[in-house]
């Protein structure tokens, strides 16, 4: 094992109740001694600038345990010389002046959900104007890296680069996107996605030639072929303590129950881990292996006779929340891709 | 796991890619075309030992988020 990135899922609990959220909600917390003893475990395979994850439901429910977790890193960080880094993911409802000073202390990378000029329609009443001021705070925290993502549904995506021009006017350093497939997207909306691609296009444009900068991460490398990492240098421990490849996939697999395939991508919990995991882990990774693009394939033909499958990139977990199996990709989601494929390589023509 | 496999390939084997890229390019426009010429591009990067679809890209480390396209 060589770990990139240690997720602990401190709660599926969350004061938010975002419509296209997939995670069952319940008042589950990680506790004390089975992160501590996931981190003592673990420690030895995490790679010298790993990171250490903190997600939820909304993590800073939990803020305690992050605290002793981050505390006990610190410590083991000086005794082992490595750069262990932190990382958050939240819908930051719950960061104050106190939460702030205490990601600058630590130099988090802090991975803040917020859907723009959606965000009221989207996630809670009021939390737009709640934010505004904590992206602010953030943004001008030196020591903390801000990353805003934003979602958008067939509902919202013409809010999407009005959205995106909000974020880059408040100067956040980083944004990403994506869209949710909880619900299909018919003709009506892809086009929508489509047209609003070409806008933001239009605003990005001249703000690389400006500044030379990208804050876009969607934008600002040309698109690849990918993989899926979850096993392979990532890990995560859910609330009830068991090993998964990534937080999605104990989501994935509380929300459809089903049994059969959920044995094949959990570690099982750490006890059993433990005990026996040079085996365990490598046949459990086996099945993660084969979450690869060229072993996806649509209703209409197998994945890798695709001419663009050199640039395309689906998270599995994404594309089967939609109701399709795993490493099967719906026809809506390959005409997404084949869009933003499209436009993101006609940007790097532009812009060269 | 992402160990690179280079496949060495025959001349001959070469030159039988490059006989069915001819023969393809004869076909009507379609589904049969489109997946001939996919297939061809596939062994084409394989036999040039181009990166296979579990290297390249994966999402960013400390960025876990809603996934989407």
């Amino acid at each position: 094992m060589n770990i990139s990135e240690l997720t602990f899922i401190l709660t599926d609990d969350c004061n938010f109740n975002c419509k296209y959220c997939y995670k069952i909600k319940s008042k589950n917390f990680l506790d004390y001694s089975t992160a501590f003893d996931a981190l003592n475990f673990f420690w030895p395979y995490l790679k010298d600038n790993a990171f250490i994850s903190f997600y939820g439901g909304e993590p800073l429910r939990s803020f305690s345990l992050i605290k002793k977790i981050v505390h006990k890193v610190e410590n083991k960080k000086r005794e082992f010389h490595k750069e262990i880094k932190f990382s958050i993911s939240t819908n930051g409802s719950l960061i104050n002046e106190h939460v702030i000073n205490f990601f600058s202390d630590h130099k988090f990378r802090v991975g803040l959900s917020f859907d723009g000029i959606a965000q009221d329609q989207q996630r809670k009443k009021g939390s737009f104007r709640q934010l505004i001021p904590v992206i602010k705070k953030l943004s001008d925290t030196p020591k903390i890296e801000l990353l805003i993502n934003s979602v958008f549904t067939p509902s919202t995506i013409q809010y999407f680069s009005k959205s995106i021009e909000l974020l880059l006017n408040l100067k956040v350093p980083s944004i990403r996107y994506s869209l949710s497939f909880l619900e299909p997207w018919d003709e009506k909306s892809i086009s929508r996605y489509k047209d609003e691609l070409i806008k933001t296009r239009g605003v990005l444009l001249p703000l690389y030639r400006r500044t030379r900068t990208l804050p876009i991460l969607n934008f600002s490398q040309k698109p690849q072929i990918s993989f899926c990492p979850a096993g392979s240098d990532r890990l995560s421990i859910s609330t009830n303590g068991e090993i998964w490849g990534c937080p999605l996939f104990s989501d994935y697999f509380e929300r459809t129950g089903e049994s059969s395939e959920r044995k094949k991508y959990c570690f099982g919990t750490l006890e059993e881990f433990s005990k026996d995991y040079d085996q365990k882990y490598s046949q459990i990774l086996q099945n993660y292996s084969e979450l690869r693009m060229d072993h996806y394939s649509t209703p209409d033909r197998d994945c890798f006779l695709c001419p663009d499958i050199e640039y395309c990139s689906v998270c599995p977990i994404s594309s089967s929340l939609s109701g399709s199996p795993l490493k099967k990709i719906p026809s809506f989601i390959c005409k997404i891709q084949k869009i933003k494929i499209n436009e993101i390589l006609r940007f790097f023509e532009k812009h060269q | 796991m992402n160990e690179k496999i280079k496949i060495e390939v025959t001349p001959n084997l070469e030159k039988c890619l490059e006989a069915l890229k001819d023969a393809v390019q004869e076909l009507p426009p379609g589904e049969l075309k489109d997946n001939a010429e996919g297939a061809l591009e596939y062994m084409s990067r394989t036999f040039k030992g181009e990166s296979q679809p579990n290297e390249g890209r994966s999402c960013f480390p400390g960025m876990i988020f809603i996934p989407g396209g």
